[in-house]
């Protein structure tokens, strides 16, 4: 009895033992892999970093200046005519055009500028005549 | 057979082991009580990795957030030379990849050491290469490095900062208490690798990093103005030059640059004089253009009109401090309006001498002038005026005219703002804020006027009057086809061995446009420009070139059709 005792409290000793040395085992691994998960994020963090920086480079008044001058692209100023601006549809509509354009007054109107907002989408893109 | 001398080699061996078992003893007591306080620290530093955490130091933005300033995490290379076997071979391609000269490579990596730096901060693309060519015993360390995405553009402003990432000059410097952060660190167990291990942290202090400061400074309209100072530069080889475009209803300064000027990528190779705001720490005698100030102080206070007429002397006037004064035109009668428009020397002194010393000096002072416009720029000075008090007999025949007073090119936006946004001082400011990485304001710097200096009445007449001189004046090279501009030219001489040079001049202008809503005030000053010096022909040109692109990137339409180009006659404007 005694020794059955001594083996079963031997074993859980050694069972308790065994899960805290893999606890730790697991931790430390996963320390590793936390380690080298940051220094990638990092590594990505500072390359997109980089990345951004060239782009800012390449997007430089300067620097574009520079690379259509030696591509020798002539560009000029379009003159008044040769003007479209394009506006949102939501200043399109604030200044009396389109959508906002149909009747909004009374019960009617406002059915219908309902049912007309329904097929607008969203802001879109519309040719407006130069003042 | 145990004999008594068994007996007493027993006793000194036991006795032996005794002894040593006691020194054992006594070693393991000193170590375990008297030295175990420092053996214990010395453990605990070998067992724990205390890494620092570098914040990262503010980005300078302007105010359409592009990138001024910013640090990047770049590879510095070293090299472990006891590792590297083929050394001829790696030196070869090393100094392909990094640009180096192959024997430097080759020196290096001959030396018996364990760790040799071969470039630090190296370019991405270098990096890259060098990582492609996989040469054991080449390795990589991350290293900060403040960069300039613009390179030269606006680099008196923005200034740098060094190798430690500290500013060393302009904003960089001023506000390196906001940009810098602050360090944190690390502690935590490591292993026999010396590799951390992150589930063991004893302590941790997070790095707080560097705050942002987004600037009024635009980055387009700071490349024109560059760009068209760097035109005049080459065509009339001043010593100095400098430019500032400001949005004279806020303060804002949407441009500023002197020449010369330099890389901010490379400073360490620069001289004092390139990195000089020549804008804020420059001051000069502005000459004519310092007549708005006389005119204006006149035209409100009603001591004249706009139709007064006033006898110029045809060009040459001794007058009561016994010196003659020369126009450099003849003129007889000129209205108030003509000897703004055609700069008269002498009609300007005649209107200051009916203002009386006491006014104009007030105004002076009202403008602004005297005193720093309190820019976050550092180095700013005051410029100079002496009171009425301490003027000479003669001081009232030159400073109506812009002599004997020293202004900075800033205090002259500022002045000539004072006409364009009706009557208002502003103070002028070029950070707008300063945020946090997460774009939480931290602090503000409002727009601020600084005091009422004219009525609306007189600034709106001002601003007539100043059209003239670009239309039919002295400023007619300022002219922008589509546009109502106005402003006002001078030409000053400097002053060399006590006297006015005759050779050494400084030409410049300031403007704004358009007319009649005034948005941007430029002034442009060209230090000693030859072969030609007047400000109408060396200065305005650039305004005429900024202003042109400047309204139009501000989708600023223009106010009349554009009329056909007329041709200029040098004599008109040279002044």
């Amino acid at each position: 009895m005694r020794v059955y005792k001594f083996l079963i409290m031997t074993a859980s000793v050694t069972a308790v033992a065994l899960v805290y040395v893999t606890q730790q085992t697991s931790l430390i691994r996963l320390s590793y892999d936390i380690k080298a998960k940051e220094q990638a994020y990092s590594e990505l963090l500072d390359r997109s970093k980089i990345l951004l920086y060239n782009v800012r480079q390449l997007e430089s008044p300067a620097h574009l200046e520079k690379t259509l001058l030696a591509k020798n692209i002539k560009m000029e100023v379009p003159s008044k005519e040769r003007l479209i601006l394009l506006s949102s549809s939501q200043d399109y509509r604030a200044e009396g055009y389109g959508v906002g354009n149909i009747g909004t007054t009374g019960f009617f109107g406002r059915v219908r500028q309902s049912v007309a907002s329904l097929f607008a989408l969203g802001p879109e893109a519309q040719a407006k005549p130069l003042k | 057979m145990y004999t008594r001398a068994h007996k007493t080699r027993l006793n000194v061996v036991f006795s032996l082991f005794i002894i040593l078992l006691s020194l054992l003893l006594i070693r393991v007591i000193y170590i375990q009580v008297a030295k175990a306080y420092n053996l214990a620290l010395l453990a605990k530093k070998q067992h724990t990795a205390v890494i620092e955490l570098q914040p990262k130091r503010g980005t300078v933005y302007d105010r359409n957030f592009s990138p001024l300033a910013v640090s990047l995490n770049l590879d510095s290379v070293f090299a472990n030379p006891r590792e590297i076997k083929d050394k001829r071979g790696a030196s070869k391609k090393l100094a392909a990849a990094m640009g180096l000269s192959e024997q430097f490579v080759y020196d290096r990596v001959c030396r018996d050491k364990g760790f040799i730096w071969l470039k630090r901060k190296i370019s991405p693309a270098e990096s890259e290469k060098v990582k492609a060519l996989k040469i054991k015993g080449v390795e990589f360390i991350k290293e900060p490095k403040r960069v300039y995405p613009n390179n030269s553009l606006a680099s008196q402003i923005v200034g740098y900062a060094g190798t430690d990432d500290r500013g060393l000059e302009g904003l960089e410097l001023k506000y390196d208490e906001y940009l810098k952060g602050s360090p944190g660190f690390r502690a935590m167990l490591r292993d026999a690798r010396r590799r951390p291990i992150a589930s063991f942290e004893y302590e941790y202090y997070p790095s707080i990093d560097g705050l942002d400061l987004v600037l009024t400074i635009d980055d387009v309209i700071q490349h024109i103005a560059e760009r068209e100072l760097d035109w005049a530069v080459e065509k009339y080889h001043p010593i100095g030059a400098c430019i500032i475009v400001m949005e004279p209803k806020t303060g804002d300064i949407l441009a500023m640059s002197s020449r010369p000027t330099f890389d901010l990528n490379n400073f360490r190779t620069v001289n004092a004089e390139k990195k000089r705001n020549r804008a804020v720490t420059d001051m000069y005698e502005p000459g004519s253009i310092f007549k708005i100030v006389t005119a204006s102080a006149a035209l409100e206070e009603k001591i004249v009109g706009l139709k007064d007429r006033f006898y110029c002397e045809n060009g040459a006037w001794k007058h009561a401090g016994g010196k003659v004064l020369h126009d450099h035109k003849p003129h007889g009668w000129l209205t108030f309006r003509q000897v703004i428009e055609k700069s008269s020397n002498i009609g300007t002194v005649k209107v200051g001498i009916k203002l009386g010393a006491d006014n104009l000096y007030e105004y002076i002072k009202k403008f602004g002038f005297g005193e720093i416009t309190g820019i976050e720029l550092p180095g700013e000075i005051p410029g100079f005026i002496r009171p009425p008090s301490k003027w000479s007999g003669t001081s009232i025949y030159a400073i109506p005219m812009g002599q004997e007073v020293a202004v900075s090119p800033l205090q002259m936006a500022c002045a000539m703002s004072v006409i364009a946004n009706g009557g208002k001082l502003m103070k002028p400011r070029v950070i707008q804020y300063i945020q946090d990485r997460h774009g939480e304001l931290i602090k503000e710097y409002p727009v601020t006027v600084s005091r009422q200096v004219l009525s609306e009445g007189t600034s709106a007449t001002m601003r007539d009057i100043l059209s003239g001189v670009v239309e039919d004046g002295t400023g007619q090279l300022a002219r922008v086809e589509g546009y109502d501009v106005g402003g006002k030219t001078g030409t000053s001489q400097k002053i060399e061995n006590g006297t006015y040079s005759h050779s050494k001049f400084i030409g410049s202008f300031v403007g704004f446009a358009p007319v009649k809503n005034p948005r941007v005030v430029v002034v442009v000053m060209l230090d000693q420009p030859h072969p030609l010096y007047y400000g109408g022909v060396v200065a305005a040109p650039v305004f005429s070139r900024v202003v042109r692109d400047t309204l139009r990137y501000m989708d600023i339409r223009p106010s009349r059709a554009e009329a056909a180009r007329r041709e200029v006659e040098l004599d008109t404007v040279e002044d």
